[in-house]
């Protein structure tokens, strides 16, 4: 393989269908970060704990926005051609197709935190978010006539980021809950104080 | 291609990295005892590092462990090539044009990935001691989910949606056996 060719980008676009996301990809996504969430700051002793679940399926849809974010930002500035000839919305529409292959990953992180029992679940969200990303810049590459790899890397970079942070974020995020429910029980208590 | 001349480590590579690209060019020149021999060195790998764990925590003995990779080796060769006629006897009703042979190859060279996470796996349990089943065996695995949707799409026509839910019952179905397997 000529290297000089696998890693420059020709910003000219060829005729493909451009990727359109429908409202289904959306959803697909919003549910699999919030499953996510929820079994990323699940109680191990109490798994289907309101609390903890909602919670968790909060914190998990911020952090698919912030996938989002990232995302458009690695691939966007990458693709600047491709957003001009057609649109501001290519690389979005992009990125809510990829992320809709998250959907297996999800469906296994539930059944491992649910049915197998599990509570070391980061793999399923670095590998889900591992093949989003490459699904995405995959759906960019078919675009162009060059696709090149310079899409699948900076994807993939932008992934690995993601997963660590998503660690990271777990680690902390995992007291939220037990203060949600340590606020919500003190209001309970002002609130028949205050009734009495 | 030739089957003396294949780039084996070149094809599961890029099997790992770039699928569509194999799926697309060069299946047709795999053979399938190479196909076979991916899905079955991978299952193997994990298999026996699953037994590895078990046999460290004391759970199991040695001997548990070696028959392990034999089950393992048994697995990839029996329930993946299971699994992707159970994909396309479905898919042939809605017309595909890819023959039983294809959808076998591409299922088992989707384990590619679990191959390379498998040796990383076995170095790093024999060499340090660590306990790999789930860190490296269970993310090889989940690595295979991507190449399973490009090939899948491949055979639908580029349907999306459909791979996606295929892909899931493979996924989920490979993880449910093999955690019957670990319960053991």
């Amino acid at each position: 393989m000529n290297t000089e060719n696998a890693v420059t980008e020709d910003t000219t676009t060829k005729s493909q269908p451009v990727p359109v996301a429908s409202r289904l990809h959306s959803l697909a996504a919003v549910l699999c970060f919030a499953a996510f969430g929820a079994t990323g700051l699940m109680n191990p002793f109490d798994r289907l704990n309101p609390v903890y679940l909602a919670v968790g399926a909060v914190v998990g849809l911020a952090f698919g926005f912030i996938c989002r974010v990232f995302f458009s930002l690695f691939l966007g500035l990458g693709n600047l051609g491709l957003r001009r000839d057609h649109g501001r919305g290519v690389v979005g529409a992009a990125i809510a197709r990829g992320m809709s292959i998250l959907v297996p990953f999800a469906a296994m992180s539930l059944l491992a935190a649910y049915w197998l029992r599990w509570s070391a679940l980061t793999p399923f969200v670095s590998a889900g978010l591992m093949t989003a990303g490459v699904a995405a810049a995959i759906e960019l590459g078919r675009l162009k006539p060059r696709p090149g790899i310079r899409d699948t890397i900076l994807a993939s970079v932008a992934a690995w980021v993601l997963a660590a942070a998503w660690i990271y974020v777990v680690g902390y995020a995992v007291r939220l809950p037990a203060y949600v429910e340590g606020v919500a029980g003190l209001l309970r208590v002002l609130s028949r104080g205050l009734s009495q | 291609m030739s089957a003396a001349r294949m780039p084996v480590l070149s094809t599961v590579l890029s099997m790992m990295l770039n699928p569509a690209a194999v799926l697309k060019s060069s299946l047709s020149g795999t053979p399938w005892y190479f196909s076979l021999g991916v899905s079955a060195s991978a299952f193997g790998l994990f298999f026996l590092q699953t037994g590895l764990d078990l046999y460290r925590t004391g759970q199991q003995t040695l001997g548990f462990a070696l028959g392990a990779a034999g089950v393992g080796a048994l697995y990839g060769v029996a329930l993946v090539p299971l699994l992707a006629v159970l994909t396309w006897l479905p898919l042939r009703a809605l017309k595909t044009d890819k023959p039983l042979t294809w959808a076998i190859a591409s299922f088992c060279l989707s384990y590619s990935g679990a191959l390379v996470y498998g040796l990383m796996g076995l170095l790093f349990s024999l060499l340090w001691g660590w306990k790999t089943a789930v860190a490296f065996g269970v993310t090889g695995v989940l690595w295979a989910t991507g190449p399973l949707i490009v090939a899948i799409r491949e055979m639908t026509g580029g349907n999306n949606a459909l791979s996606v839910c295929f892909a899931t019952l493979a996924g989920v179905t490979v993880l449910l056996t093999w955690s019957v397997f670990g319960r053991i």
